[in-house]
């Protein structure tokens, strides 16, 4: 088995004094050519792990290893690794240029060399003929055009980026998100990325780790942690509503389909896609009246509430079903066991 | 296990900065005021504070208190209500030439007292030009320290004003309120902080004036300062001069002292958005009028007196000419203890130089050693701040650094003269005394400066410049010196002028054969006949222009951001 380009073993950082961990032990690692994105709340100390790897931050216990060479104790700017700060960090008195080749500048890269470096940088974030522009005079967008091309520059062994998206307009989000992927893959980066929104951390990325209050809850592909979730913290942090007690729904469960045994108090997360709502009241059980209808990107969100147990669920409808199913009706709900995940507490 | 990283931010060796700057202090700062102490409160080798009681106690003293005392109130009373308008003018409107007349605002500020004081002679003397002889008044003070700290007001008070937003005053106007009523219950409770802050300054200033009052307060109108002047140089009873110093040190105390409590008592009332006020143009007649008397006060008031000077220099007995000017290049009176008006440039230029050399070394030291990044910016600052014993290090080492502000010249003068005299610091007879005194009177101004410049350098350039493979020296050496250059010109600029200008300690301290500007102004107006006259003025224009050169540079290099004073 190859060697991890970057191994983070158990690092442990206390910002406060005698306070609690900001950091607890966090294990993770990125083979060459990885993307990982770290998905946590604000506060959870993502920022923190980046500036630990880089070196910024005193670290309390455990160790970072850079293909296979333990850098825990290298000085910052020995570390060959890149990162780029939520406000960028771009020089404001240098221009454009300048902030490109600070880095190479750094490592005596030769004037002439140097040059030519910053100039097809400058190409490839689409900058091309900005050089001489004062960085206060950048967009948003180009700030952090600017801010990527001066973190590779130097080639380094890992990028990593805080929050890369959150000081930019949602418009520009999405497109944006595309381009560093394409960047990435092109250039073959092992790349971090910290964020608070799941949709960023889902678009790009090989493998998501959820950090949470210091430590790892779960790791793995988007797909794997979308549908197991895991623990009902993760399911909620994730955005699924309908997290429920199993005897809830006991009731509705499509009859005939694959044994549901799991006990009555334990908690279920009920994907929305599992959810089936037919305007016909069946009345008894399955029946279920709509609390509200609400309109989101081209479908209709369903809110009702079984009249069994009392416990609200949600599906998504179509533009046609939607227009039977106003507040008050009754209908009648067929949940598919299917899209049922068990959940640790 | 606790791996400790060598980190770009942490670094005890920052601590060592503070050694120079404290060390300076130290010796020519707290040195000389605990010689004053000890001169007087001891006698014969004791601690006795009969003697000190007893020049308390002197009624003539008693008055010379209370006249600095209600004084310097009244200064301040007179300032903040004659500046306010000209807050709100600059604060509010928009007319031409406004960015050029803020600029202008400081060069009375920074005037040396000498210039200001003949100017106002000029206008207000035996012979004055408007016929009205105030000199030797509490009137004539009055003007002067107006005239000084008109600025002070309107700069501290017009950018908070003008940086407060609009909406709070719209939302009490749909409540009802009249503009006079807004203005009253919404605007000027909201200043409260930033009128308080110049008042202090105006009330130090007042309390401490020495210059004006030797030049126009005649033998009537004495302050401390001058009173300490007068025991030490003409009467040479340097146990009254002490027991006044301690006098004049405690009030400086406790007026600090006053002035900090009343502005913590309240907190800052911000605006939940950070919203600059657009000034515009005045549109009714009212508005109009109001921008119009502000300018016509301005110009007259603060142009007046500098005008008449400029024009009083070239008048000779024969008409106009360039007489004054041409003589200053000769000693009239032969004698080896007036030196030529002329050479007196020169010393003061040299002086100036040395000034700002020694206290922007030692501002620049002051300012790393301070500049402990806090965390700032984002909201991930709370669980990012560290608190330690080094923070209260800080904050004493910052304190220090600004007491010079509040003790006078005078007072570095005399304590320097008394100090410093004897092995094995014999500074009296060195041309180092006078670069050294001015330097402490200089430091507060540029620590002020420099301190909140290195400290607003966000802390994640350094981090940036880190990651891309800058040393500890080189991240120095490419973004804190870069990014603060512009304001290390402007405290190099503030030194110049405030050298160039100094008179309180200078007076105690200068040596027969290298008079300053400032000195040989004093001196001629002490001397019989009209040429004498006219040469301190010709001479006073020389300091003025070089001094609005000073202040034009500094306002051009000023970042816009900047805080006032």
């Amino acid at each position: 088995m190859s060697v991890p380009r970057l191994d983070v073993r158990s690092l442990t950082v206390r910002l406060a004094q005698g306070g609690p961990p900001t950091l607890d032990g966090i294990s993770f690692a990125v083979d060459v050519g990885e993307i990982v994105a770290v998905l946590g709340p604000s506060g959870g100390g993502k920022s923190t792990l980046l500036r630990a790897v880089a070196g910024l931050e005193n670290v309390d216990g455990g160790s970072v290893h850079l293909d296979g060479a333990d850098i825990t104790s290298m000085a910052a700017h020995h570390r060959n690794l890149a990162l780029m700060f939520q406000e960028y960090a771009l020089f404001p008195h240098l221009d454009v240029a300048a902030n490109v080749a600070y880095g190479l500048r750094m490592r005596s890269v030769p004037r002439r060399e140097r040059h030519q470096r910053v100039n097809e940088l400058l190409d490839l974030v689409r900058l091309r003929g900005f050089g001489e522009r004062p960085v206060s005079s950048l967009s948003g967008g180009e700030r952090q055009r600017v801010a990527l091309a001066r973190a590779i520059a130097t080639e380094p062994a890992v990028l990593m980026l805080d929050e890369p998206l959150s000081a930019l307009d949602r418009s520009l989000r999405r497109s944006i998100l595309t381009e560093l992927e394409t960047l990435f893959r092109q250039t073959g980066l092992s790349v971090v990325h910290v964020t608070h929104d799941q949709d960023d951390a889902f678009a790009i990325a090989d493998r998501v780790v959820i950090l949470r209050n210091g430590r790892i809850e779960r790791s793995g592909t988007a797909l794997e942690l979308w549908s197991e979730p895991g623990s009902e913290s993760v399911a909620r942090f994730l955005g699924h509503r309908c997290v429920v007690p199993v005897s809830a729904i006991r009731d509705y469960i499509v009859r005939g389909s694959s044994s549901f045994e799991l006990p009555d108090d334990a908690s279920v997360l009920v994907l929305d896609s599992a959810v089936e709502v037919a305007a016909v009241d069946v009345g008894g059980a399955g029946a279920a009246v709509v609390e509200s209808l609400r309109f989101a990107a081209g479908r209709y969100e369903l809110e009702c509430r079984l009249l069994d147990s009392g416990v609200e669920i949600f599906a998504t409808v179509s533009l046609e079903v939607a227009s039977e199913l106003l507040p008050g009706t009754v209908v009648s709900v067929r949940i598919d066991p299917q899209g049922v995940r068990a959940l640790e507490p | 296990m606790g791996q400790r990283l060598p980190l770009t931010r942490r670094g005890h060796w920052r601590a060592l900065l503070a050694v120079p700057p404290l060390v300076f202090l130290a010796l020519f700062f707290v040195w000389p005021v605990v010689a004053i102490v000890t001169r007087g409160l001891r006698s014969g080798g004791d601690w006795n504070l009969n003697a000190f009681v007893d020049v308390v106690r002197d009624p003539s003293i008693v008055r010379v208190m209370w006249f600095t005392l209600w004084e310097s109130l009244l200064s301040t009373i007179l300032c903040v209500l004659v500046g306010l308008p000209g807050a709100a003018l600059f604060a509010k409107f928009e007319f031409r030439g406004r960015r050029v007349l803020w600029a202008l605002l400081l060069v009375p500020f920074v005037l040396p007292t000498v210039v200001a004081g003949l100017a106002f002679l000029t206008l207000i003397g035996p012979a004055g030009i408007t016929g009205v002889e105030l000199t030797g008044t509490i009137w004539a003070i009055l003007i002067a320290h107006l005239f000084f700290n008109y600025a002070v007001v309107v700069r501290t008070v017009g950018s908070a004003w003008a940086g407060m937003g609009e909406s709070e005053v719209e939302a009490a106007r749909t409540l009802g309120a009249s503009p006079l009523r807004a203005l009253l219950t919404v605007t000027l409770p909201r200043l409260r902080s930033s009128v308080l802050a110049a008042a202090s300054i105006v009330f130090l200033f007042s309390f401490t004036s020495f210059g004006i009052v030797m030049i126009l307060g005649g033998v009537r109108q004495r302050t401390i300062e001058v009173e300490i002047y007068d025991q030490t140089a003409r009467f040479l009873h340097l146990d009254v001069a002490a027991a006044l110093s301690i006098m004049q040190l405690v009030g400086v105390v406790m007026i600090l002292v006053l002035f900090s409590r009343a502005r913590r008592s309240r907190s800052d009332f911000a605006s939940d958005h950070a919203g600059t006020q657009r000034s515009r143009r005045a549109r009714t007649l009212g508005e109009r009028a109001f921008v119009g008397i502000n300018l016509l006060f301005m110009g007259l008031f603060l142009g007046g007196p500098l005008a008449v000077l400029i024009v009083r220099s070239f008048s000779t007995s024969k008409g106009w000419g360039l007489d004054a000017y041409s003589a200053l290049g000769s000693s009239r009176r032969g004698s080896s203890a007036f030196v030529a008006p002329l050479d007196a440039v020169g010393n003061s230029i040299r002086f100036a130089l040395a000034t700002m050399v020694i206290s922007v070394l030692l501002g620049c030291c002051a300012a790393w050693a301070l500049a402990r990044p806090r965390r700032a910016s984002s909201g991930r600052s709370v669980m990012k701040q560290r608190f330690s014993a080094g923070s209260v290090v800080d904050s004493l080492t910052e304190g220090f650094l600004m007491i010079p502000l509040g003790t006078s010249a005078v007072t570095v003068g005399f304590g320097c003269l008394i100090a410093l005299g004897d092995p094995p610091l014999d500074l009296r007879s060195s041309w180092w005394m006078l670069p050294i005194a001015h330097s402490v009177i200089a430091l507060p101004f540029v620590a002020r400066l420099l301190v909140p410049a290195v400290r607003s350098i966000d802390p994640e350039l350094r981090d940036a410049a880190a990651l891309l493979g800058a040393g500890k020296f080189r991240v120095w050496f490419t973004v804190d010196l870069p990014m603060i250059r512009r304001q290390i010109a402007v405290a190099a600029g503030f030194a110049f002028a405030v050298s160039l200008g100094e008179f309180g300690a200078t007076s105690f301290l200068v040596r027969a054969r290298d008079v300053t500007v400032p000195i040989a102004i004093y001196r001629s107006l002490g001397r019989p006949g009209g040429d004498n006259l006219s040469q301190a003025m010709a001479l006073a224009v020389i300091l003025m222009a070089v001094i609005a050169v000073v202040v034009l540079i500094i306002d051009r290099l000023r970042p816009p951001t900047s805080a006032e004073f």
